[in-house]
């Protein structure tokens, strides 16, 4: 029954930034729900809500499993530490960019805990629509153009989720997640139209991730942003494409051992990280960088088993700490400094540039950071299936450690600097990122024991079945 | 120039053919045992109070998902606003 | 515009608005609904901004007016439909009373997305036509 008030107030506070013009009341509806969100949690979690009182089958269900409780807390903590990074940031305009923020929010938490696939698909809509608006925010000649690139491959990409979820429909009859769980767990070979209709969905959702063949929006859509958008895309956006490819995957029964899901990884990396190297802008060699760290996710998400799915789901919340952290510290001295192009930007900052060397420590994965955690892990399981691909991952890690030592390079320790000021509201966000990756590379227990029991949730899909059914 | 015409037209063709033959093969029409269907048509009148069975689905059944598209519509609004209203000599 | 677009337009708006008003509530019985009553409501009010121009329209459909209508009618239909399973039997025993048969909850829900619709169509209108 609680689960609606998170949900209820983003709306509200939406809908009522608009009318009144008022940014604070967009402020406070994100802090009540972020608050809401976590209470609900701590008293309902594993619970199963009706909508409008239909039994399951017939009407729209919500379901707190471990994996959404996971993901929606995570995307709801980088939201948070973005608003307070933009208080600062974003001072003309700012009521529709915080009802657009209210809006992408309710978005993810919608997505993340449905238990409809439909439903999935119209909250899926809610957080792209709000994102296009998001990226051309400041609506300069940059901005517009990404967010056109991005608009229309994301329009065909919701148009392909859908097709492929009414072939789904019309396949097994239902549009409730567990109901096409147990019609399809019933067969014991799929027929080939099934595989087309789960190829043609996961097409959709790659390219909201910004997996191989679908990447090519993000570089552009980064660059105009605000530095804090800049930041939610790089953190949550891969995050949520890749929890409903899992969840796509999982209702079918296919996590195990796919060898598409890992070849699409490492082409993945190698294009990221290939791309970084060449770029002169700052944001657009942090936004090519990100498509390379959700390729590691995705070729642990590709081995199936549960260490390799424990190592990507705590890769995606390390991922998440660490681009928001770069986003925002380079954000801040691009805002300071007034120019975007390698060799035009040069602070001398003693936090800023801490901050960024603790960034790109944990970025590259050297030990006392929670990226040498995640990639430590990945090596790991990578060299149970196949050594070859532990090599790669090297590979793609040496490659990561040039480009950002460039970038940094080239920021900080160039000879004529110029010392500039960071305002305090800037640096709150910020702080709280960089104690999270050390005390995570300090005492990696903790973020281990979350995702593994994230992960476990998706080998036990009778038990899900049998929740919502049952 | 004319290759690449070329290119365009086969890969517009096989897109074409995968997508004809997939919608073939998988059958849509009426579905005897589709219980869902069958439950929205029993228990329309009696449970809802509507006797168009369109709107109970889409408004009772349903109703959270037109709620989601409602929003939708209200973010495209704002979408609008921000790319639209700049005013003279404003960036 | 011109004298007789202008007294043309003012005599045929609230015959277009009548029309849609009736589309949007009679949605639980003949097809039409919130969605397609809110297009045709706001077709006819883009009509009054062509005739009378931006300013023209402004004095009987003012923006900010707009934006609160959209913002309270939001308001009741998150209300409505996230309490639907508390009140839906009151409802309907209550729309039998007043004769109104076959309605029920999705009257009162039609009547707020219709709103709604209309509210955010009509300023889509505003930002387009306003240089």
């Amino acid at each position: 029954m609680l689960i609606v008030i998170p949900i209820a107030i983003l709306l509200m506070g939406a809908l009522f930034t608009l009318a009144f013009r008022n940014d604070k009341i967009g402020i406070t509806a994100l802090i009540a729900s972020f608050i809401s969100l976590i209470y609900v949690f701590w008293s309902e979690a594993g619970a199963v809500f009706a909508f409008s009182g239909w039994e399951p089958p017939f009407g729209i269900v919500w379901v707190l499993d471990s994996f959404s409780i996971f993901m929606s807390l995570l995307v709801m903590g980088i939201t948070s530490l973005i608003v307070i990074y933009s208080v600062r940031y974003i001072k003309k305009r700012s009521h529709r960019y915080y009802a657009l923020i209210c809006l992408i929010s309710m978005g993810m938490i919608g997505v993340s805990l449905t238990g409809d696939i439909f439903n999935m698909y119209v909250f899926f809509e809610i957080l792209s629509i709000a994102s296009y608006g998001l990226v051309a925010f400041f609506s300069d000649r940059h901005a517009l153009e990404g967010a056109f690139k991005y608009l229309i491959m994301g329009s065909f990409a919701s148009s392909f989720i859908l097709i492929g979820i009414a072939l789904l429909y019309g396949l097994t009859g239902t549009l409730n997640m567990a109901d096409i769980a147990s019609n399809v767990s019933v067969m014991s070979h799929l027929p080939p139209i099934y595989m087309a209709t789960l190829g043609i969905i996961i097409g959709g959702f790659c390219l909201k991730a910004a997996i191989f063949p679908f990447h090519a929006w993000k570089p552009d859509a980064i660059e105009g942003t605000p530095s804090p958008i800049g930041a939610l895309f790089a953190a949550t956006s891969s995050a949520i494409g890749l929890y409903c490819i899992m969840r796509v995957l999982f209702l079918f029964g296919l996590i195990q051992l796919n060898w598409i899901l890992i070849a699409i990884g490492v082409i993945t990396m190698f294009v990221g990280a290939f791309l970084a190297f060449m770029q002169k802008n700052i944001t657009r060699l942090l936004a090519y960088s990100s498509i390379s760290q959700v390729g590691y996710i995705v070729v642990a998400y590709g081995i199936g088993n549960l260490p390799a799915i424990t190592a990507g789901t705590y890769q995606i919340l390390n991922n998440a700490l660490i681009e928001a952290l770069l986003f925002m510290a380079f954000g801040a001295a691009i805002h300071v400094a007034g120019s975007e192009i390698l060799g035009k930007v040069s602070v001398k900052n003693d936090f800023l540039l801490i901050s960024c060397l603790i960034g790109i420590l944990a970025l590259i994965g050297i030990p006392l950071t929670n990226g040498f955690v995640s990639k430590w892990l990945i090596y790991m399981v990578t060299w149970t299936v196949n050594p070859i691909l532990t090599v790669l991952t090297l590979v793609i890690t040496g490659f990561t450690m040039a480009y950002s030592l460039k970038l940094f390079s080239s920021v900080f320790l160039s000879p004529d600097k110029k010392t500039i000021d960071i305002p305090m509201s800037m640096k709150i966000p910020i702080i709280i990122a960089v104690v999270f990756c050390i005390m995570m590379g300090i005492l990696p227990q903790g973020g281990y024991v979350v995702s593994e029991i994230a992960s476990k949730a998706l080998f036990e899909l009778p038990k899900y079945i049998g929740l919502v059914l049952g | 120039m004319i290759m690449k015409n070329i290119a365009f037209a086969s890969v517009l063709c096989i897109f074409l053919v995968s997508f004809i033959s997939i919608f073939t093969y998988s059958g849509f029409g009426y579905n005897e045992n589709n219980k869902v269907s069958h439950y929205y048509l029993e228990n329309s009148l009696e449970h809802t109070g509507s006797a168009n069975v369109v709107s109970a689905i889409v408004w009772d059944f349903r109703g959270f998902d037109t709620m989601g598209e409602e929003t939708v519509l209200f973010t495209v609004l704002v979408g609008v606003f921000t790319v639209i209203s700049l005013k003279a000599g404003e960036v | 515009m011109d004298m007789i677009v202008r007294t043309v337009a003012k005599g045929i708006v609230p015959f277009i608005w009548i029309y849609g008003a009736y589309i949007i509530l009679h949605g639980h019985i003949t097809p039409g609904g919130s969605f397609s009553g809110g297009v045709i409501v706001a077709a006819g009010a883009v009509l009054l901004i062509i005739a009378y121009g931006t300013k023209g329209a402004e004095k009987s459909l003012h923006e900010d007016n707009l934006h609160l209508l959209e913002a309270l009618a939001g308001a009741v239909l998150v209300f409505l439909l996230l309490s639907e399973m508390f009140f839906r039997d009151y409802v309907t025993v209550l729309m039998g009373y007043f004769d109104i048969v076959s309605a029920g909850y999705v009257l009162l829900l039609n009547v707020a997305g219709g709103v709604m619709v209309l509210a955010a169509l009509i300023t889509i209108a505003y930002m387009f036509t306003r240089r």
